[in-house]
């Protein structure tokens, strides 16, 4: 660490997006939106965490690379 | 009649007292009492300084809450202790960080601290050089009966100890010899200890550093007291003109870093001489983004007066 610029937590939610997963993805929109507005009411944590949101069924995409959760509107 | 005379303005002045800001600053919090108080437990203020002299060496020492801390209604985890030895002029010092994981970090920190100078003290008392083992042991046994005490039992396995009392380690001695000021330390856990030059503006680790410089990911994984290594991790040289001792707890030596960007920078210039123990206070306690654990910097300058 030569010149540290600060100490950040990575963190990803692989959400299961299979045909099966498809009656409760009201219920999976609702909890990562719960989850950065959880985030964004906690100060201390939203300065570190990055969050990325990886999809998976077929294959993966990625729906929201690693950001700072207190600058995204929407996930 | 009285006539209202205009008043010159008062010029602006800078709050003197103003958190210093380094990069962007975190967020700006108010801080909370701790919580958890009690009987057996360490008391930790918010802050604390301490600053004295000897005829060989100045001592500077602060201990701030980190605002992660103050947010969330924790104690300062860390402790520090720095004594004189009479006999020997030699200054004992301790500094520990109180494992977050464990129940009572605070009180472990303190516990260990005050165990290690008591233990150089009585080696120099005898006239025994400093054994470290001796020094680690009597802390992690000073640990394990807290601990008890803690639970209200006789004795407890190490493990308990651990999960109670968990800290981190440096202390050492700096002594007066013909050469100059004999310094020597040694470490448990990721704490650490640098050698500032001051006409330089240069930091020299002591110990390892918790990652080298091309690390993307940085492990915070201690291996703490009530644990004691074999070997132990020791340092030991010559402090002289021109030298600081820094001892810190990783709150300051995760944001040093290699020493070479801006908060080493601003420290290198505000150490360049002891400062008053007050501004060493406001200047540990800068603001800097995701930089909020507990920090702790302990520094040893040696003085003038036909010492080298």
């Amino acid at each position: 660490m030569n010149d540290p610029r600060g100490l950040l937590l990575p963190a990803y939610v692989a959400v299961d997006e299979s045909g099966s997963m498809e009656p409760h993805f009201q219920e999976l929109t609702s909890g990562l939106s719960s989850l950065c507005g959880t985030l964004r009411a906690e100060p201390m944590i939203a300065a570190k965490l990055r969050l990325a949101v990886l999809g998976f069924s077929g294959d993966v995409q990625l729906r929201q690379p690693l950001s700072d959760m207190r600058t995204v509107e929407e996930v | 009649m009285a006539r209202l005379v205009p008043q010159p303005e008062t010029p602006a002045r800078a709050e003197p007292w103003a958190r210093v800001v380094i990069g962007k600053p975190g967020p700006a919090i108010e801080p909370a009492p701790p919580k958890g108080y009690g009987p057996g437990l360490a008391w930790c203020p918010d802050t604390e300084c301490d600053g004295w002299s000897t005829a060989q060496l100045t001592l500077r020492s602060a201990s701030v809450r980190g605002d992660g801390h103050r947010y969330y209604r924790q104690p300062r985890q860390d402790a520090t202790v720095a004594v004189v030895h009479d006999a020997t002029g030699a200054v004992l010092f301790a500094v520990a960080d109180g494992v977050s994981a464990a129940t009572h970090g605070q009180t472990g920190a303190s516990v260990a601290c005050q165990a290690a100078v008591h233990s150089m003290s009585a080696m120099l008392d005898s006239g025994l050089p400093l054994d470290v083992g001796a020094v680690a042991r009597r802390a992690a046994r000073d640990l394990r009966h807290h601990a008890a005490s803690l639970l209200g039992v006789p004795a407890v396995e190490p493990a308990q100890a651990e999960r109670l009392l968990a800290t981190t380690l440096v202390a050492g001695a700096a002594r007066p010899d013909p050469d100059g000021i004999a310094v020597s330390l040694f470490r448990i856990g990721d704490s650490g200890a640098w050698l500032l030059d001051v006409p330089r503006g240069r930091y020299y680790p002591l110990f390892g550093s918790k990652a080298d410089a091309s690390a993307v990911i940085v492990s915070g994984e201690v291996s703490p007291l009530p644990r004691v290594p074999d070997p132990i991790e020791q340092a030991s040289g010559q402090l002289t003109d021109g030298l600081v001792l820094l001892v810190a707890t990783d709150g300051f030596g995760d944001p040093l870093g290699a020493g070479t960007g801006e908060v080493g920078q601003l420290f290198a210039r505000a150490l360049s001489a002891a400062p008053p123990p007050l501004r060493l206070a406001q200047l540990l306690d800068f603001s800097r983004e995701t930089f909020d654990d507990d920090r702790t910097l302990l520094g040893l300058w040696p003085r003038g007066g036909g010492m080298r």
